[in-house]
């Protein structure tokens, strides 16, 4: 058990190395030149030339990678230049290790950019993984319970339109209905829980539940499916014959064994989660990291770009990781 | 025997047409409308409480706030009322014990609410709908279909009343701007100056569909239930013809049982009237080949197709008790004490997840108030007393951990754990080999021998049926086809399809080696069986009968062998039994 968790831990490791590698070559690859977008129209052949030397852009890209790796464990500077910081000490941004890199973009350590972004992201993706996982898991028991029936057929109809509606749509509905046909939340915006925990929720809401409404519809069918699958099993028929009662049976025998590919899904959709909800950050203007992700895709903010999908593969393959061990404990018969 | 028994309801019949397929179909269809209703005012436009052409009382904007609340209080209130009434006084009574007076008078003082003309009905289903949704609707007189119907019927309503709550009291709505200089709020109309604005449509909207699934859930409430499923319900009576006595029933009497499956193809029978009994201390062997019915015979004497979509009928008496027309919960309680199945597969049948120790607690826990350690001390005993190893370790080890033999004990010491009067084994050594075989069934005769248990044994192996059985009920499509001692069908058998059984079966006293001679064709289809006898396709005698074609257009009876010997076969019937053996011995 522990080996397999150093190997998982290495083998995890090398993932987000070879990662980071395939990141640098596709954005690098893109027709776009970083450096013209550092200044504006005005500017001439010469200065960008000059912030193509200063952002580094200019040196071979296995040097850049490199610099990027090494500013995990050492201080670098920006622009990297020893000249410049004896004539003009302030000019220079100095990032502390470990360092993530600076976004000319946005004229900011990358680190201090997205560091209050990445609570938003996870109070966010918490919320709406309790209110699916509740609803969905419920709802699925319910539907399985009733299968064949009136009810059964609503609960699977309706999750499947909720399923194939898209994002911005149930996103833009919810909106609508909610903050301005019946008044019911204010236009959700995103408020520190320090600040003031009650409002924080109440803003978290909306979000939260246009988040939830697509991965409950999802858990809905899956749940019902996997305890339609376990009721039809031998070893509910001998509960039942040593006279446990229903109740008991459905919530001890059945949905003991019907959660553990719930539990193994829910851990891999939530790790893809906290890497950020683009779609409903962005309709929802929550400064998460799926809002960043897009705004520094469209502006073409190759450093900033690269981080982020550094942390969301982080993200993934943790959760994947964290999944993987988990299921040595909830299932008896996995050994490792 | 059976024709002492007279069905009040028969068992064939269906649903009556008329009133309740009316009443459902119109109920259901109420629902649906209101549930259309709901829809379409969701996304009508909506007003303000100032309005002036609000068709809203200014009175009810000043309540409004309390309007859910109704609901819920009307549930407690009903709930506790129907408690005390049905069941905390008579149970206080039963148990001599004395409610304070003040209690007493604080109860029978609100209990006149309950005599109320509406107010009364009101509580009551409400009241019944909080049982309901407790789960414990067992209130006498009552009926599990009325109880969800209103269920269903009330929370409609409740999510109107909600609804209209919540879009009529919404009031003054305003939009908000938040800017770095602060935040500025101005009315703000959604709909815009162009949009059609009727409000009193979606009021009326709500009202109408409020009403619509109150009425339509009165209706499923109070005409659809009572015979939707005259199978499950089926009332039988004890009837004496000129004051006779009725049979008494053995320990296990099973009485024209009849277990139904509908299914996309058809009806399948299963069990098409089997009847059989064991006295306790005895054994009984069913045999038959694989959907002969056998299993779901003895699953339908446990009521494990209780709550499925199996249509059932018939009687099965457990120690005087009739299990058929009981209520759910008494047969609970009788599975796992009083009578418990071994099943054919054990690694399928333990739960993958829980230690044996754990699953065979469980079934001691669910019948004694005991404590967990007290469970687990007597669970080890158990292990031990089956002839596992080593049982205080192993009871913490997981199914996957043991071996197939040690399995099989520890699913019989899950069966014997309350030491059952009857004990049901499905084929319970068909996944072990020979010498474990043996073993178990040695061990099976051992606890009979301890606990005075009668067996019922399951088997397709005759050579177990020989070595354990008293008596021997032969299955073939959904009938017993011959019933008698041991003995009788093993030396005297009476019915073609036992022969083929006998003969299929390797036998060590042969004086040559004989190819082994298997029964021809194949097991006939539970829906469509053959007309007549249901053997008949395969019967190698089915000219010796020769008699107009009986055997393909006459169904046979059970007809008497001796006393103790029955066999469903015309050759017994024309007693050609008697030629024919003298052929055989020429």
């Amino acid at each position: 058990m522990f080996q397999y968790a150093i190997r998982r831990t290495i083998g995890a490791f090398l993932m987000l190395i070879v990662m980071s590698i395939v990141t640098y070559l596709i954005f690098l690859a893109t027709p776009v030149d970083a450096a013209r977008l550092t200044c504006g129209k005005q500017c001439g052949e010469q200065q960008i030339q000059i912030n193509k030397h200063a952002l580094g852009y200019d040196k071979p890209i296995y040097e850049q990678y490199w610099n990027f790796v090494k500013g995990l464990v050492v201080d670098r500077d920006f622009p990297a230049d020893p000249e410049l910081k004896k004539t003009h000490p302030e000019i220079i941004r100095h990032c502390a290790a470990p360092c993530l890199g600076y976004s000319a973009n946005k004229n900011q350590l990358i680190w201090d950019y997205l560091k209050p972004r990445v609570p938003v992201t996870v109070y966010l993706t918490l919320a709406a993984f309790v209110m699916w996982m509740v609803v969905g898991v419920l709802l699925g028991i319910w539907a399985a319970l009733r299968r064949g029936k009136f009810a059964d057929r609503i609960t699977v109809g309706v999750s499947l339109l909720f399923y194939s509606f898209p994002t911005f749509f149930i996103g833009l509905l919810l909106f609508q209905l909610f903050a301005f046909q019946w008044d019911l939340v204010s236009v959700p915006q995103y408020i520190e829980p320090s600040n003031d925990f009650g409002q924080f929720l109440a803003n978290l809401f909306l979000p939260a539940l246009t988040l939830a409404a697509v991965y409950a519809a999802a858990y809905v069918r899956i749940t019902r499916t996997y305890v339609l699958e376990t009721m039809g099993e031998d070893y509910l028929r001998t509960a039942k014959a040593k006279g446990v009662k229903g109740r008991r049976i459905v919530f001890k025998h059945t949905l003991r064994a019907a959660l553990t590919p719930i539990v193994t899904l829910a851990g891999l959709d939530l790790g893809l989660l906290l890497a950020g909800a683009p779609i409903t950050e962005t309709i929802f203007s929550f400064p998460g990291l799926g809002q960043a992700a897009v705004n520094s895709a469209s502006q073409f903010d190759l450093p900033m770009t690269v981080v982020i999908v550094l942390i969301s593969a982080t993200f993934v393959i943790v959760a994947n990781l964290i999944v993987d061990l988990l299921y040595a404990v909830i299932d008896p018969r996995v050994r490792y | 025997m059976t024709d002492t028994l007279v069905p009040l309801t028969p068992a064939e019949s269906e649903p009556k047409a008329g009133t309740p397929a009316l009443a459902l179909s119109l109920g259901r269809a109420g629902l649906a409308a209101s549930a259309a209703l709901a829809l379409v005012s969701v996304f009508v436009p909506w007003f303000k409480p100032g309005d002036a052409d609000s068709p809203i009382h200014p009175t009810y904007w000043a309540w409004h706030k309390w309007v859910p609340l109704l609901a819920p209080l009307l549930v407690l209130l009903g709930g506790f009322l129907l408690a005390l009434k049905y069941v905390l006084q008579p149970a206080a009574r039963r148990a001599g014990l004395k409610v304070p007076g003040s209690l007493r008078s604080a109860g029978s003082s609100l209990r006149f609410l309950l005599r109320v003309p509406l107010l009364g009905w009101l509580l009551r289903l409400f009241g019944r709908i909080g049982g309901g949704l407790a789960g414990k609707n067992e209130f006498p007189g009552t009926d599990r279909l009325i109880g969800s119907r209103a269920a269903g019927a009330a929370i409609w309503a409740f999510a109107f009343i909600w609804l209209a709550w919540i879009l009529c009291g919404r009031s003054g709505i305003s939009k908000c701007t938040h800017t770095e200089f602060g935040t500025s709020c101005e009315d703000f109309d959604f709909h815009g100056a162009s949009a059609p604005y009727h409000p009193q449509v979606g009021f009326y909207l709500v009202i109408i569909g409020g009403i619509v699934a109150i009425i339509s859930g009165v209706l499923l409430a109070l005409k659809a239930p009572a015979d939707e499923n005259p199978e499950r319900r089926a009332v039988w009576q004890v009837s004496e013809p000129g004051g006779a006595a009725v049979t008494k029933p053995r320990f296990l009497e099973v009485r024209d049982l009849k277990v139904h499956f509908p299914t996309e193809d058809g009806l399948v029978k299963s069990v098409d009237g089997v009847s059989f009994g064991v006295e306790e201390g005895k054994t009984l062997a069913i045999v038959g080949e694989s959907g002969s019915g056998k299993s779901v015979t003895m699953q339908a004497v446990m009521g494990l197709h209780r709550g499925t979509r199996a249509r059932m009928s018939g009687q099965v008496w457990l120690n005087g008790t009739e299990l058929m027309s009981a209520s759910d919960e008494t047969v609970r309680r009788t599975r796992g004490s009083q009578m418990s199945m071994i099943f054919q597969d054990p690694l399928s049948a333990l739960h993958p997840y829980y230690t044996i120790g754990n699953q065979i607690s469980e079934g001691y826990l669910v019948h004694h108030h005991v404590s967990k350690s007290e469970a687990r001390k007597r669970t080890i005993e158990m292990l031990d007393r089956v002839g596992i190893p080593n049982a205080a370790r192993r009871v913490d080890q997981y199914p996957h951990e043991f071996s197939g033999g040690m399995r099989q004990r520890a699913m019989i010491a899950m069966a014997l754990i309350n030491n059952p009067k009857l004990l049901i084994a499905d084929e319970p050594t068909t996944a072990l080999d020979v010498t474990v075989q043996a073993q178990i069934l040695e061990l099976m005769k051992d606890l009979q021998r301890d606990f005075g248990s009668a067996i019922v044994m399951i088997t397709h192996d005759l050579g177990v049926v020989a070595d354990i059985a008293d008596d021997v009920l032969v299955m073939y499509g959904g009938k017993a086809v011959e019933t008698g001692t041991a003995s009788e069908v093993f030396f005297g058998a009476s019915h073609p399809y036992t022969w083929g059984l006998l003969n299929s079966m390797p036998r060590l006293d042969r004086e040559r080696a004989e190819r082994l001679d298997p029964i021809p064709g194949t097991p006939p289809s539970l829906i469509n069986l053959p007309t007549g006898c249901a053997f008949n396709p395969r019967c190698a005698f089915k000219e010796t009968v020769d008699n107009n074609d009986r055997c393909v257009h006459e169904h046979p009876d059970l007809y008497q062998v001796s006393p103790a010997h029955h066999s469903r076969c015309f050759l017994v019937d024309q007693n050609q039994l008697g030629t024919l053996r003298e052929k055989e011995k020429a």
